[in-house]
C-alpha cells in the first residue's frame, strides 16, 4: 500500500516537475524499492501507473551511451591498428634471407638457426668436457680443445702454456679453426686460376 | 609486432592506376602478328614435346645446399626447375641457371637429356656467380626488347635489331632498335622512368623464359615482319652446329639468342633504363637503349645504385650493329654454351 | 677550478651501454637484480659462451667488460679491483682465471672483450628474444660462419668498374689541366 503510494507520488512528480521527482528519488525519500512494507503488495500484478514509470526508467534515462560520434580515423585505428604501435594487418616479412652456407632461412641480423645449432651442440660438448677436466682448481692457463689426432700435428712448443683438453672424436667437416688466426704461411705461389673464365 | 608467418606471398600486384591509363587509340599494340608468331611457337613446342615419344627415366644427382639428393626424372621432359621443385622451395625461388655435369650451362626450363650431375646457380653463388651474371645480363637485354616493342604508340614502329654479347663490366645491358618516324629523339627523364617502370612491371608478372631450338625456315616465318632478324637468321643457322636457331619467349615476345637465360623474369630486382643513344649505322639511325639492373636479393643502397645508373648513361662501347661477323654468334664446339 | 678529466677517471668501454639499466623483474628488487647479474657474470667467465635472454645478456656484458677493463688497468695487487672481482665472481677459481688468463688475453685488444649475437627465435615456444654472449678468443667453434668473398657478385663488379671508369676520367682531367697549365706557363 505504501509502495503503491510512493510510486503514485513519483509519477505525479514526474509529470509536473522533474526536479521534484529527482528530489523524491535521491533526496529525502528512500529508494522506492526499500519502501515496500507489505510484500504481498509486490506480488500483485503491476498496475498501469507502475508500468508507465518503469517504462520511463527504461527509455527516458539513457545510461552508457555514446556522447559523440566516433570519427573515421578512430574507427580505422581500432579496426586496423596503428603502424607505429600495433598494426593488426598481416604484413609480409621482408627480413627472412637464405643462408648461403646451409640453405636454410634466417632472420636478418640474427644467427642462422641451422648453422647455430651445429655450433651450439659442439660448444656444449666442449663446455662439459672442460668443466669436468678443470674442476674447481684455480684456472691459470688458456684452454684448448683438440680432436683425435690433432695434438700430434703441431710441435710441442705450440702447446706450451696451454691446457689441453682432448675430445675422442674426429674433427667435424665444417669446423674451421683458422678463421681469425694469423699464420706465418704467406700467399700461395700457385698460378692456377679456377674457374678458367674468372671475371 | 610482425606475425611470424612465413608468408612469401606477393603483397602488392602492380595495377596501373586508372588515372594514368591512356584512352587514346594510339596505344593498342598490333596483336595479329604477335598472335601468329606465338601460334607458330606453340605448335613447334608441342611438336618437339611429342617427338620425345616413350618416356624413359634418368638419374639426376644434386650436390649442394640444403642436402645432397638423387632424383629419378623423365628423360627429355624434366627440367632443372622440376628437379629444384623436388628438392626445396628455396632453390625454386632463387635459382636462375643450372650447370650440368660441371660443363654445360643449362636453362632452368630446358629439358634434360641424360643422366647427369646438376648444380644450381643463383645471384650469390659461391665461389663465382660469373655465369649467372652473364645470363642475367642477357635476360635483361631480352626483357628490354620486350618492353620496347610495346612501349611506343602505334604511329612509331619499333623494329628490334639485336643485342650484343653480355658484358657486365661495361656497366649496362643494351638493345639496338630502329624506331620508324623518329629520326631525332632524345628521351626525357619521364620517358626513361616509364620504360623502367614497364620493365619492372613485366618482370613482376613472372614470365618463364621458354627456350626453343627451331629450324631456319620456321625462324624466318616467325620474324617475317622484322627486316633485321630476317637477315640474321641465316647467319646464325649457318654458324650453329645443328643448323638450328635458338629462340626465347617471354609471355608473347619472341627473340633470338644463343646463350642461356635465367629461368624466370621475377629474378629481376631493381632496374633502370638509363639512356638512349642514337647510332648512325649502315642500317640507318638505330637507337641504343641502355639500362642497368640488379637481381632480386642483391642489396644496394640508393646512392651506390645511383653511381651505377650514372655510369650506365654513358654510351656502351659494345659492338655496333653493322659490324660484320658480330661476335654474338661465335661458333662453339656444341650449340650449347659451355665452360671449360 | 681543478676539474678532473672525467673521461679519464674510468676506462672507456667499447660497447654500448644504455643510460638506464633494465630492472630484470626481480622480486627482491635492485639487490636481487645484482645477484642475478652476478651469477651470469660468473657463468660467463666460467663457460665463456652463454645463451641467454637478450636483456640479461646486454646487462651482464656491461659489467663483465667493466670488470675486465679494471683488471687490465690495475692488475691483481690493486685492492679495489680485487674487492670488485671478489664480489662479482662467485666461484673463486675464476678470479685466478680473470687475472692470469683473461687479462693477458685481452690486454692488447682494440675491440670489445665480449660479443653479443642475436640468437634465432625458437618459434613458437619462447617469447623473449634470445641471444648468445661470449668472451672473445674462446676455444669453441666460431659462431659466425666463414666470411663469403662477395667480390664477384654482380653489384660489386659493377661498382668496381664504375670506380675504375671514374678514376680514369679524373686522371684524364688532371693531365689535361696540367697540360693546359704548361701551355699557359710557356
Amino acid at each position: 500500500m505504501k509502495g503503491l503510494l510512493t510510486f503514485k507520488r513519483i509519477k505525479n512528480h514526474l509529470t509536473f516537475n522533474f526536479n521534484a521527482f529527482c528530489n523524491v528519488l535521491f533526496g529525502q525519500m528512500p529508494p522506492p524499492a526499500l519502501s515496500f512494507a507489505n510484500p504481498v503488495e509486490t506480488l500483485k500484478p503491476s498496475s498501469q501507473h507502475l508500468i508507465d514509470v518503469q517504462q520511463l526508467f527504461k527509455n527516458s534515462i539513457l545510461w552508457a551511451v555514446p556522447k559523440h560520434r566516433r570519427t573515421i580515423e578512430k574507427r580505422l585505428g581500432r579496426k586496423f591498428g596503428y603502424i607505429t604501435e600495433f598494426y593488426k594487418m598481416l604484413m609480409p616479412r621482408t627480413d627472412l634471407f637464405t643462408c648461403n652456407h646451409c640453405g636454410h632461412y634466417y632472420q636478418r641480423r640474427h644467427l642462422c638457426p641451422n648453422c647455430y645449432k651445429r655450433v651450439k651442440d659442439e660448444t656444449t660438448e666442449f663446455q662439459e668436457v672442460i668443466e669436468k677436466e678443470l674442476g674447481l682448481d684455480p684456472i691459470e692457463q688458456e684452454v684448448v680443445v683438440l680432436y683425435k689426432g690433432e695434438k700430434t700435428k703441431k710441435p710441442e712448443e705450440f702447446w706450451k702454456g696451454k691446457r689441453i683438453v682432448e675430445l675422442k672424436r674426429e674433427k667435424p667437416v665444417w669446423f674451421c679453426r683458422n678463421l681469425l688466426q694469423r699464420t706465418t704461411i704467406g700467399n700461395s705461389d700457385c698460378k692456377d686460376v679456377k674457374p678458367s673464365e674468372l671475371a | 609486432m610482425k606475425c611470424f608467418t612465413s608468408c612469401f606471398y606477393k603483397k602488392y600486384t602492380y595495377t596501373l592506376s586508372r588515372r594514368y591509363v591512356s584512352t587514346s587509340k594510339n596505344v593498342e599494340p598490333l596483336s595479329e602478328i604477335v598472335a601468329y608468331q606465338n601460334n607458330l611457337f606453340d605448335n613447334e613446342q608441342k611438336k618437339q614435346k611429342e617427338a620425345v615419344g616413350r618416356i624413359e627415366k634418368m638419374i639426376i644427382k644434386y650436390h649442394g645446399v640444403p642436402e645432397n639428393v638423387t632424383l629419378s626424372m623423365n628423360k627429355g621432359i624434366s627440367t632443372p626447375y622440376d628437379c629444384a621443385k623436388h628438392i626445396s622451395e628455396m632453390l625454386v625461388k632463387r635459382t636462375g641457371l643450372a650447370l650440368v655435369d660441371n660443363t654445360h650451362l643449362w636453362d632452368m626450363h630446358r629439358p634434360l637429356e641424360s643422366d647427369c650431375e646438376i648444380t644450381f646457380m643463383h645471384a650469390q653463388h659461391l665461389p663465382d656467380p660469373y655465369h649467372f651474371n652473364r645470363a642475367y645480363w642477357r635476360s635483361c637485354s631480352l626483357i628490354l626488347g620486350a618492353v620496347i616493342s610495346k612501349a611506343f604508340k602505334n604511329d612509331i614502329q619499333p623494329t628490334l635489331h639485336s643485342f650484343p654479347s653480355p658484358n657486365v663490366k661495361s656497366g649496362s645491358f643494351v638493345y639496338d632498335v630502329e624506331l620508324s618516324n623518329l629520326p631525332e629523339w632524345t628521351p626525357t627523364e619521364n620517358e626513361l622512368r616509364i620504360l623502367s617502370a614497364n620493365m619492372v612491371k613485366l618482370a613482376q608478372t613472372s614470365y618463364r623464359f621458354d627456350r626453343l631450338a627451331v629450324s631456319e625456315e620456321l625462324a624466318l616465318d616467325i620474324f617475317q615482319d622484322n627486316k633485321f632478324k630476317k637477315e640474321q637468321v641465316p647467319n646464325i643457322a649457318q654458324q650453329s652446329i645443328d643448323k638450328k636457331v635458338i629462340l626465347y619467349r617471354i609471355g608473347d615476345h619472341i627473340d633470338i639468342s644463343k646463350g642461356p637465360m635465367i629461368g624466370n623474369t621475377d629474378l629481376l630486382g631493381r632496374c633502370t633504363i638509363t639512356a638512349v643513344h642514337r647510332l648512325d649505322t649502315k642500317y640507318g639511325h638505330l637507337y641504343r637503349f641502355q639500362g642497368v639492373s640488379l637481381p632480386k636479393g642483391i642489396m644496394l643502397n640508393h646512392f651506390a645504385y645511383s653511381l651505377l645508373e650514372q655510369r650506365a648513361k654513358k654510351l656502351n662501347a659494345a659492338r655496333l650493329p653493322d659490324q660484320v661477323n658480330n661476335d654474338m654468334f661465335v661458333p662453339r664446339f656444341s650449340s650449347e654454351d659451355s665452360i671449360a | 677550478m681543478n676539474q678532473a678529466e672525467v673521461s679519464q677517471l674510468i676506462s672507456k668501454l667499447r660497447i654500448r651501454i644504455s643510460p638506464r639499466h633494465k630492472n630484470l623483474k626481480c622480486p627482491e628488487g635492485p639487490q636481487g637484480r645484482l645477484n642475478k647479474l652476478r651469477k651470469t657474470v660468473n657463468a660467463l667467465f666460467k663457460y665463456e659462451r652463454l645463451e641467454l635472454n637478450y636483456t640479461i645478456a646486454d646487462e651482464t656484458r656491461g659489467y663483465a667488460e667493466r670488470l675486465i677493463s679494471e683488471a687490465i688497468r690495475h692488475g691483481d695487487t690493486h685492492k679495489p679491483t680485487m674487492e670488485m672481482a671478489d664480489y662479482w665472481i662467485e666461484e673463486k677459481q675464476l678470479i685466478h682465471k680473470l687475472f692470469k688468463v683473461l687479462v693477458p688475453r685481452f690486454s692488447d685488444y682494440k675491440t670489445s672483450y665480449t660479443m653479443l649475437y642475436r640468437a634465432p627465435k625458437a618459434y613458437p615456444d619462447i617469447v623473449y628474444p634470445r641471444s648468445v654472449l661470449e668472451l672473445r678468443g674462446n676455444p669453441f667453434p666460431s659462431i659466425l660462419p666463414q666470411r663469403i668473398d662477395q667480390r664477384n657478385f654482380i653489384h660489386n663488379i659493377l661498382l668496381e668498374e664504375a670506380k675504375k671508369a671514374y678514376r680514369a676520367e679524373k686522371y684524364e682531367q688532371i693531365t689535361k689541366s696540367l697540360n693546359e697549365q704548361d701551355v699557359v706557363d710557356k
